[in-house]
């Protein structure tokens, strides 16, 4: 069946079917000639572009070679022409495209710190308050423990000074400390009041000293700082017997080669703050001197010397921080 | 009725504590005391010497009394006290004297010593150290 029909067909196209396949031969024979012709009068022939494959499809059909810009024109903001490889567009460069880069959104503008106040130099101030505890040995001599002499003492301080620079502070300090006497039972004896005695006792310090701070973050509302200071130092106890009319005061003098402190402001305001503060000092008392009822009945160097010294914590004032 | 009397009873209570306590005289602090009395060696008081004294110990720690009593010439009487005792120095006596040192306790139990001492020019002189003090004797 298959061989009779393909005869059969044959035989249709034989009779009468060569002479168009013919002129069909021969039309595309001309075409061509003709097609190579024009070609040879447009110059030589481009290379035959390469398939681009993409990410998102197909192969991107060439992109036709775009002429030089008139002058004046530029692309709108953000456009980024993609040409196939081979096909970036080679311009001269006084031609080259200038692409400006997309405008940044103009800025906001930023809401203010809440109350910062710019870090400071200058004169500065500060008061303290505060509570201070004796440590280590008022002398070498046995039992003689700075708490023996000295109870805790309500500490009360000014200081005054300037900083050369926002982080440096560098002034000088007077602190006036007071408070009852210490544990030592016998002096304790005497010091118990009651209904038949008119006896009054109590102890106090001072020092005189300068000192130096580093401030870390001086123009942050929260400051926090280290300092060190050297200081004369007395501390006296006291005893006044109204009915003997006899008073009785020993002191101490000495110096303070440490004063460790660290505290942190809270600078409220431009002229105020205030915050914790925390301290140790270190010592060594050199004199005593013993007064009785206003009359120095002793004064001397001490033969035998000891380490002493102070805790203190409280709260600090400071005036232009 | 019962409440009314224990308040009456209450009442007359803290009244009397009241007057007693306004009543009863301050008293002086217990301190331990050396009196010093310096005598000829007939017993008569010394012109321009310092007579009776009466030297208070001290109370606090650390406190220190020193003081001189002159007796005669360049002889003196110096004493060194804190509180847990004294020290009598003989200053310029010959022959020379030894220190005496008393103690705060054997002033606070009763004390009494009396020394000799010899001035250089040849005097005699009698130092009595108590633990009681004249009642006109100068307090230090």
């Amino acid at each position: 069946m298959l061989g009779s029909a393909s005869r059969g067909g044959s035989r249709k196209r034989g009779r009468g079917g060569h002479s168009k396949h013919l002129a069909r031969a021969l039309a595309f024979v001309a075409v061509g000639a003709l097609t190579a012709e024009l070609r040879a009068q447009a110059g030589p022939e481009a290379p035959p572009p390469a398939a681009a494959p993409t990410a998102t499809g197909p192969a991107r059909p060439p992109v036709a070679q775009p002429g030089p810009p008139p002058p004046g024109y530029y692309p709108p903001p953000g456009y980024a022409p993609q040409y196939a490889p081979g096909y970036a567009p080679q311009y001269a460069p006084q031609y080259a495209p200038q692409y400006a880069p997309p405008a940044a959104p103009p800025r906001r503008a930023e809401p203010p710190e809440p109350d910062d106040p710019p870090a400071r130099e200058g004169f500065q101030m500060a008061l303290r308050i505060g509570f201070g505890v004796p440590f280590g040995d008022a002398t070498g001599e046995p039992g003689d423990e700075q708490r023996a002499r000295y109870s805790r003492q309500f500490a009360s301080e000014i200081a005054l000074g300037g900083k050369p620079s926002p982080s440096v502070y560098l002034g000088a300090y007077a602190g006036l400390w007071v408070g009852s006497e210490g544990d030592d039972p016998y002096a304790s004896s005497f010091c118990d009041d009651g209904p038949e005695r008119e006896v009054s006792c109590g102890s106090s310090s001072g020092r005189l000293g300068i000192e130096v701070q580093y401030h870390f973050v001086p123009d942050a509302v929260v400051n926090p700082w280290l300092g060190y200071g050297l200081a004369y130092e007395w501390a006296n106890e006291t005893i006044e017997d109204e009915v003997a009319r006899r008073t009785e005061s020993s002191s101490l003098h000495g110096f303070q080669y440490g004063r460790i402190q660290a505290g942190l402001d809270l600078r409220l305001t431009r002229v105020f703050g205030l915050g914790p503060y925390f301290l140790v000092e270190l010592g060594r008392y050199t004199r005593a001197s013993t007064e009785i009822s206003g009359r120095e009945s002793y004064s001397g160097s001490i033969e035998s010397t000891a380490v002493h010294g102070w805790y203190s914590s409280g709260i600090r004032m400071v005036f232009f921080p | 009725m019962t409440n009314a009397r224990t308040t009456s009873v209450g009442t007359l209570v803290l009244l009397v504590a009241a007057l007693l306590a306004c009543g009863s005289e301050p008293t002086e602090l217990p301190y331990a005391r050396m009196g010093i009395v310096i005598a000829a060696s007939n017993g008569a008081p010394v012109p321009n010497a310092a007579g009776a004294s009466c030297v208070l110990l001290p109370v606090l720690r650390g406190s220190r009394l020193d003081e001189t009593f002159p007796v005669a010439g360049s002889l003196s009487v110096a004493i060194a006290a804190d509180r847990e005792g004294v020290v009598v120095s003989f200053e310029h006596a010959s022959p020379s004297v030894s220190d005496k040192s008393v103690s705060r306790k054997q002033l606070e139990s009763g004390f009494f010593e009396e020394v000799e001492v010899w001035e250089q020019a040849g005097a005699r002189y009698l130092v009595q150290l108590s633990s009681e003090c004249e009642a006109d004797a100068k307090v230090w």
